[in-house]
């Protein structure tokens, strides 16, 4: 049999977890399910794209690329920018919005207004960039062979690598530095640490920052791979709170995992049953987890 | 009467039918959110799943496709509301028990499946191209669009109104207080052990019955559907309905209905002239903007819309 | 007298209409040990979480020292030097014990965090022997040394206590006691919460008594003891009249 699906899923996968992550961050410390995440992939997508662009304009030339990827190093520097501004774009929204409804008390308004906050986000970016797709890179790609007939292409692997390389510094960030600690802290008991002599807010901060950078490294994988859409992140979500949920909400390996499971579990749809269902994988993934074990793969309680 | 005028009145006949609609949806929501705090992000799904149960029991029959029973149209009305609380039930008895945003993620992804299903089933859903032909009940008048529309809209009007004295009635009885009880106090809910969760389960059933009944009355005043009439914009619009109308109060969901339904057609009316036919677009991308806005405008300022809960004072609603 | 923890006419509760703490005051001085007492509803363990920022304060004063605390959050009393131990839920427990550890000794400057740490262990050894296990794995008496021992990592100069003793095994009091003795010895006050007049004997050098969130009694535990208005009190909570 032809494992090149177990490849796409993996590739798939890495895409979903670092968005995972991010989701499941935002639930651990802040309590609720934030329906705009997917819309920060779509904005670090598109904001890298821009920045890319105003590069280009500014050298004269477009930003070559660095064989035998399709993108270089400029692309590379744009994404981390636009990881940045998204992280900002985050802080922003929570300025403006979920802080205010946390400080009254309000808390399950907030997912109510998360879910306005992305309808108005993708809208915006469908104003600004209309609803045609783009691309990073028209170059077309030869996939290499790997083991098993199976294939990938040079970007497929770069994908892989940096997922690899952030689900590290994630996992380390979380585990063993004094910032993860005071994460792990406000997600279990936020009075406690705040009398312990952490300061909340500032983890609070620091979750938005950490969670819309890596869904803007998401978004920017998911644009190199597929396509750039304002739709794109939308319609991650369900497979990103899946991932989530099915690694156990609140744990960071767990969302890592449950982001490949999602990834693999939607490529064998699309091997054997068809590519239009993939959407529906998701939703199995979710309701058999709910079932058997709400708590997921790691997580504590539901 | 002129010609100008009987315009004028059909498409604010058509306008009304299109506002009471969403807000037969809407009241629906408020029973599930406004009255016992549960969280629906697939509104436009439970309304799809109504709307295409009445179509299929009631269209005439159609090569390749299921359905086709030509039932009459109140056959098809009833059964969409069971199918709408059937699906809200299953759902409800999977997630309710679990914590508050479980159920949110597990409605936003009904509405992806049933979104899927309207896309791909074609055999079952008639795929993109949806279903047509599906009877209207004035269908004899349809030769004169003035009496048709209005006779469509006392019709709707009529349900609707049905509909909320219904929910009034339900509001203020002891099941009422019970599911208000449920949403104000934990510790209440928790006294109530079981009980609770049942009572959850009831109201979030009801309250998906009135989304199908609202899926059946677009079915049938349209005359066709398609996936696009359910897009998450659907859910979206009928939240603010119930944000800016105030949540609890059912009167207050018929008000937002007819104010996020006259702001989308009056900005709709606005782009159009503003904007040349190429802008289209990404002007009507600025309306959804404007509605986001307005939404968390009013979550910030006014957290219990234009008309607050009447009765009891609402704790996770209060400043 | 220079006080380490000064609390005048405090108001203070979840709703600014109707304050639990309703005037309390009360004074620690260094190396003073002093007991909150009073009847179920008192607003004692409301009166310790305002003071450590965790209940809104409508009016009063709070004073760590020179530091005026009103306005400060509940992280930056606890950086000035206030430590408060609540009396559930008071350890993280999907954290290991040495993580609990360092939540706290990396609040304070850098230098010393290591001379802080073995102090700590020093004084509750039985810690020390379980740095890598889960907080969540420990015994009730454990983690209560868990929590003390991490809020004395924050270089507290006053150490607030609630119901340090619930719920915990008389031996386990009495070891814990004895620790919480020689904390004060160090100069840290001390205020604590306890259930009854015979708890805080043990180890209170004074004890102040609350009533629907107003003094009522001060004075020392052996005086108090013979008061008939405090038995009265405590038979007024059997019958339901003290709440």
């Amino acid at each position: 049999m032809n494992l090149q699906f177990l490849m796409d899923g993996l590739v798939v996968g890495a895409t979903l977890a670092l968005g995972a992550t991010g989701v499941t961050l935002t639930y651990a410390n802040l309590r609720f399910a934030n329906f705009a995440h997917g819309e920060f992939l779509s904005w670090g997508a598109y904001l890298s794209m821009t920045l890319a662009g105003l590069a280009g304009s500014l050298l004269g030339a477009p930003l070559a690329a660095r064989e035998p990827f399709s993108i270089g190093v400029g692309l590379l520097g744009c994404a981390l920018v636009a990881a940045a501004l998204t992280g900002g774009l985050a802080l922003l929204i929570d300025a403006v919005l979920f802080r205010r409804l946390r400080e009254r008390g309000t808390a399950v308004t907030a997912v109510m207004a998360s879910f306005g906050v992305s309808m108005a986000l993708r809208a915006l970016l469908e104003a600004l960039y209309t609803t045609r797709p783009r691309y990073y890179s028209q170059e077309l790609q030869i996939a290499l062979p790997l083991a098993e007939g199976m294939r990938a292409t040079p970007d497929q692997l770069a994908v892989c690598a940096v997922t690899v390389l952030l689900a590290t510094g994630v996992t380390l960030l979380i585990g063993r530095t004094a910032i993860g600690r005071r994460m792990r802290a406000v997600a279990e008991n936020p009075s406690l640490a705040a009398v312990v002599g952490v300061d909340v807010a500032a983890v609070i901060r620091a979750t938005w920052l950490l969670g819309g950078a890596l869904a803007a490294v998401a978004g920017v994988a998911l644009g190199l791979l597929v396509q750039v859409r304002p739709s794109m992140g939308a319609e991650l979500l369900l497979p990103m709170f899946a991932a989530a949920i099915v690694g156990g909400i609140g744990s960071v390996p767990g969302a890592l995992i449950g982001g490949v499971i999602v990834g693999v579990a939607e490529a064998t749809t699309v091997r054997f049953i068809g590519a239009e269902w993939r959407a529906a994988v998701s939703f199995a993934l979710l309701i058999a987890v709910l079932l058997v074990r709400p708590s997921g793969l790691f997580g504590r309680r539901a | 009467m002129s010609g100008a005028w009987t315009g004028w009145l059909a498409y604010a006949a058509s306008f009304g039918v299109m506002v009471l609609i969403q807000g037969v949806a809407c009241l629906g929501l408020n029973l599930q959110w406004g009255q016992t705090g549960l969280f629906n992000v697939g509104v436009a799904g439970f309304v799809a799943v109504g709307a295409y149960t009445s179509a299929l029991l009631t269209s005439a029959a159609v090569d390749g496709r299921l359905g086709g029973y030509e039932l009459p149209l109140v056959i098809g009305v009833v059964a969409a509301m069971a199918a709408g609380g059937l699906v809200s039930a299953a759902v409800g008895a999977l997630t309710l028990r679990l914590r508050s945003d479980y159920l949110a993620i597990a409605t936003f992804g009904i509405a992806v499946v049933v979104d899927l299903v309207a896309r791909n089933a074609a055999g079952l859903t008639g795929g993109t191209l949806g279903i047509s032909f599906i009877p209207r009940p004035f269908e004899a008048l349809a030769e004169r669009p003035l009496t048709f529309a209005l006779a469509t809209f006392a019709l709707v009007a009529a349900v609707t109104l049905l509909a909320y004295l219904l929910l009034e009635r339900l509001v203020a009885s002891p099941w009422g207080r019970v599911l208000r009880a449920i949403r104000e106090d934990e510790r209440a809910a928790a006294s109530l052990g079981k009980s609770a969760a049942s009572y959850r389960l009831q109201a979030f059933t009801v309250g998906g019955a009135l989304m199908g009944l609202a899926g059946a009355l677009q079915a049938h005043t349209l005359g066709f559907i398609s996936p696009e009439n359910f897009a998450a914009a659907v859910t979206f619009q009928v939240w603010a309905m119930l944000v800016v109308g105030g949540t609890g109060n059912n009167r207050g969901v018929l008000l937002g209905a007819l104010l996020v339904s006259a702001l989308w057609s009056a900005t709709g009316l606005a782009t159009a002239a503003a904007f040349p036919p190429e802008e289209q677009a990404r002007a009507a991308a600025l309306r959804i903007v404007a509605i986001g806005v307005l939404l968390s405008a009013t979550i910030l300022w006014r957290p219990r819309g234009l008309l607050g809960e009447r009765t009891a004072v609402s704790r996770h609603l209060d400043d | 007298m220079n006080l380490a923890l000064a609390v005048d006419g405090l108001i203070a509760g979840y709703e600014p209409g109707t304050p639990i703490v309703a005037g309390a005051s009360v004074g620690v001085a260094p190396g003073e040990i002093v007991a909150v007492l009073g009847p179920n509803g008192a607003g004692k363990s409301t009166l310790l979480k305002a003071v450590a920022g965790l209940v809104p304060i409508q009016s009063g004063q709070v004073r760590l020292g020179e530091a005026d605390l009103i306005r400060e959050p509940a992280h930056r009393r606890a950086a000035l030097g206030l430590g408060y131990v609540p009396q559930l839920e008071n350890v993280f427990a999907a954290l290991s014990v040495e993580d609990n550890l360092a939540l706290a000794a990396d609040v304070g400057p850098r230098a010393g965090r290591h001379a802080q740490l073995q102090q700590a262990l020093a004084l509750f050894p039985e810690i020390g022997l379980r740095r890598r296990q889960l907080a969540g794995r420990l015994s009730g008496g454990q983690r209560q040394m868990l929590a003390v021992a991490r809020a004395l990592l924050g270089r507290p100069r006053v150490l607030l206590l609630d119901e340090p003793s619930a719920g915990l095994s008389p031996k386990i009091v009495g070891e814990l006691f004895t620790r919480i003795r020689a904390i004060a010895r160090g100069g840290v006050g001390i205020l604590l919460v306890e259930q009854n007049v015979r708890a805080a004997r043990a180890i209170a050098d004074r004890v102040v008594v609350l009533v629907q969130g107003q003094n009522r009694l001060e004075g020392t535990p052996a005086a108090l003891e013979r008061d008939p208005e405090l038995a009265a009190l405590y038979i007024g909570r059997a019958t339901g009249a003290g709440a």
